[in-house]
Parts: C-alpha cells; structure tokens; sequence
C-alpha cells in the first residue's frame, strides 16, 4: 500500500519534473502552432504537450495569436494596394511644389518609368474569387491573368485542422502549396503572383489527401 | 471499429534527452501494468488523459472525442499488456504515435465519407457551423487591435511580420532578405506581441468588461 502510493507521488512529481524540464520555447510552440515544426522538434513539442498541462494552455494562446497575426497581416497587406500602383503615380497630388523642386520631380518620374516599380511590385492588385465545389455543367469561378488571387474557398462541413491548399494546374503540375488559414467557414488562399491564363485546380489538403477541389479559370486580362 | 496498424510500435524514435530519472519511470510504471497493477492503469490515464484529449480535440474538435480518447488508451494498455513495447522508457513517444494514428484514421475515414457522398449527391449540403456573434465581435476587435499595431510599425516591420505569419517564409529567408539577424527577428516579433498586449490592455481598462478572458490572458491582467 505505502509502494503503491509512493508510486503515485513519484509519477506525479513526475509529470511536474518532466515538463519543467522541457517547456518549449514561445518561438517553438508558435511554429508549431503555424504547422511549421519537423521531426524531432515536432515530436519533442507533442510528446510535451501530452504530460504538460501549462503548456497546453501555452499553445491555445498561441494558436490563437498567430491566427490573429494572420488576419491581420492579410487585412494590413491588402487594403492599401486595391488601386493599381500607376494609377496613384499618375494622381499627380505631388505636383503643386516650386520648380526647382519639380525638376527633381520630374527626373524621378523618368527614373520610376524607366525602372517600373509597379511591375516589380508584386501584386498591384489582388482580386477576390470565391471558390464553391460545383458540377462540371456549370460556369466555375474566373480570375485574371496576372493579379494577386485571393481566393476564398467554401469550406462548411471540413474539419481542417493543419490543412494545406494547393493550386495545381490543368496538367498536374503543382504551383503552390500554402497553409490553409480558416476564416469563419472560408479558407483564404492568397496568391501574391498570380496565374497565368488557363484552366486550374485549388485543393484543400488534410495529411495529404485531398478532402475538396475547386475548379478555377483563369482569363487573359480584357477578354 | 478501431484499427492500428504493427509497424506504430518501433515507430516512436530514440529520445537521448531523456533523463534516466524520468525514463525509469516510465520503465516502472510499463512494468507494473504489464504485471496487471490497476492502480498503474490509473496512473497511465491521469498522466495522459488530459493531454490526450486535448491532442485529439485540438486535431478533431470536439466530436467524438471521450470515444477516441478511450480507443487511445486501449491501443496503448493492449500494446503494453502484450509486450509489444520494446522501449518502456519511450513510452511518451509511443502514446502520441497512436494518438496520432488515430487522428489519421478518423481522417481517412472523413475523406472516404465525403468521396462516397459526392457520388451520391449533387452538391455539398453538409452541416453549416454556425458562428457565434459574441465571438465573432469579440475575434473582430482583437483582429483590429493587431491592425493598429501593424499600423504603429514601420513598413518593412510590417513586411517581415507579413512574410512570416502570413506567407509562411522562414526566419532563415526572412532574415537573408531583408538582412536581419536571428535577435532582431527574435525582438520585432515580441515587440508585436507586447505592444498587442499593451493596446489590449489599455482598451480592456477603458471598456472595464467582464468579458473578453483572451484580451486579458493577453494583456496580462
Ligand atoms: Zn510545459
């Protein structure tokens, strides 16, 4: 009886002394949170978070902050480039200044013309595709050649946990893999390079099957 | 029914950090259940019930999970009553290759489910989630507190914030391209969750709500 509850003591001074020993690192636990961590770290990381109750609670507010830094990036990075770049350039509000000052303005303007800083600065505009799974018969969803996508995928139903989306394009070949990032029942795929015109798959990936695909035109600009 | 493959037992890798202390333990209390010791049952359940479960529900939501928390523990009290262990002392290891199996299953099983429903259905009529207003108001104003921290940053602060959590780059790419080094990545980001923390804080004080537990976690108060 007395072995019996010494055992019970030792196991859980145990379970304190081991997770003391090895709490992950904030660093550690926002990776994995992101979905980001390899072997062994990610073994290390579980293995923990399977005795240590504080670390548990550690990860939510993890999970929940790097959910909250993804929102808000996206919404951050977004908002300000709707207008194409040139369009902005070519506002002119710049224009009341002295001359001199207007010389140099007009020497930087060359320069900016001839360097082409919107070109450069990948996207100038981003569009928004909604993406539902449908029957072939009907017209999918079609974006533009050559802007930022940013697709939103209809996921009501999916449990996504760690999920991954890809696009694939008509042969097979895969672009880009990326993390799903859940939003209400929405999974937000952004794109920054955007695609070429042609025919194109989006594929919400769970441990590497896919558990929904989407189909996704792309179109020539002005067509 | 519930089925784990052989080959999740050599599965769980070597684990050279772990103290000889710790990995006698974990020998003793194997030993004991294998001796058929109830009380070591017990104990095998309340050192990883709580963590089990919540690894199985943060993978699965909340569906379903006292079932598979209770196939977890079958899986590993028939694998150590068998012998099938070879390495007690890695016995941590070996309970999260089968918790993890059993994430995968229920997985496939999902996948399978929705390829036989497909088949037979015309489009997708699955149950919608519905949200929470409450939450939903109360993720927004988190989401716009960590805007106006984005926006009291300089731009390329910005970028790399943008770079990591929402393109996925890594530290390492982040910092050979905007040339960083590992502290100054290290700093800006907690320098991101201090200042979100602090704004958080400052609107709690300001709205005095009895509400929004997460601002507060966040904030410290
Ligand atoms: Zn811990």
């Amino acid at each position: 009886m007395m072995n019996k509850k010494l055992k019970q003591i030792q196991i859980e001074e145990l379970r304190m002394a081991e997770p003391r020993k090895a709490h992950p690192e904030e660093e550690k636990l926002e990776l994995y949170a992101l979905g980001r961590l390899d072997e062994p770290e990610l073994g290390e990381v579980e293995e923990h978070i399977l005795i240590c109750a504080p670390c548990q609670e550690r990860l939510d507010e993890a999970t929940e902050y790097v959910a909250l830094m993804r929102e808000a990036t996206r919404n951050v990075a977004v908002a300000p480039v709707v207008e194409p770049a040139w369009r902005r350039l070519f506002r002119l509000e710049w224009l009341p200044m002295p001359a001199p000052a207007l010389a140099g303005a007009f020497v930087v303007l060359m320069a900016v013309l001839v360097w082409q800083p919107w070109r450069a600065a990948a996207p100038s505009e981003w569009q928004q595709v909604e993406l539902a799974t449908m029957r072939g018969d009907m017209a999918g969803p079609v974006a533009m050649e050559g802007f930022g996508l940013d697709l939103r995928l209809d996921a009501r139903g999916l449990a996504l946990a760690g999920a991954t989306a890809q696009i694939v394009a008509a042969d097979g070949a895969v672009i880009g893999e990326f993390p799903a990032l859940m939003e209400t029942d929405k999974v937000v795929v952004k794109y920054a390079p955007g695609l070429r015109a042609g025919q194109y798959w989006v594929r919400l990936r769970v441990a590497g099957e896919t558990v929904r695909e989407y189909s996704l035109a792309v179109r020539t600009r002005g067509v | 029914m519930l089925t784990i493959p052989e080959e999740i037992i050599p599965d769980a890798q070597p684990d050279p950090d772990l103290s000889g202390e710790a990995a006698a333990e974990w020998t003793d209390l194997v030993e004991s259940i294998r001796a058929g010791d109830q009380d070591a049952m017990s104990r095998l359940y309340s050192t990883f019930g709580r963590g089990v479960r919540y690894y199985l529900s943060r993978q699965l939501g909340a569906q379903e999970i006292e079932d598979k928390v209770h196939d977890t523990f079958l899986v590993v009290l028939g694998a150590i009553q068998r012998g099938e262990l070879r390495e007690p002392e890695r016995l941590m290891g070996f309970v999260r290759t089968v918790v993890r199996r059993l994430v995968a299953t229920h997985i496939d099983r999902l996948v399978e489910e929705r390829r036989e429903r497909t088949d037979l259905e015309d489009g997708y009529a699955m149950a919608d989630e519905r949200s929470d207003p409450e939450k939903d108001a109360e993720q927004r104003q988190r989401v716009e507190i960590m805007e106006q921290v984005l926006h009291t940053i300089s731009r390329r602060d910005r970028e790399i914030l943008t770079r990591f959590y929402l393109y996925e780059q890594s530290q390492e790419q982040i910092c050979r391209e905007m040339g960083l080094n590992d502290t100054q990545f290290r700093l800006l980001k907690s320098r991101a969750k201090q200042r979100f923390a602090e704004i958080g804080k400052r609107k709690i004080e300001k709205a005095n709500t009895s509400e929004n537990n997460f601002l507060r976690k966040s904030a410290g108060v």
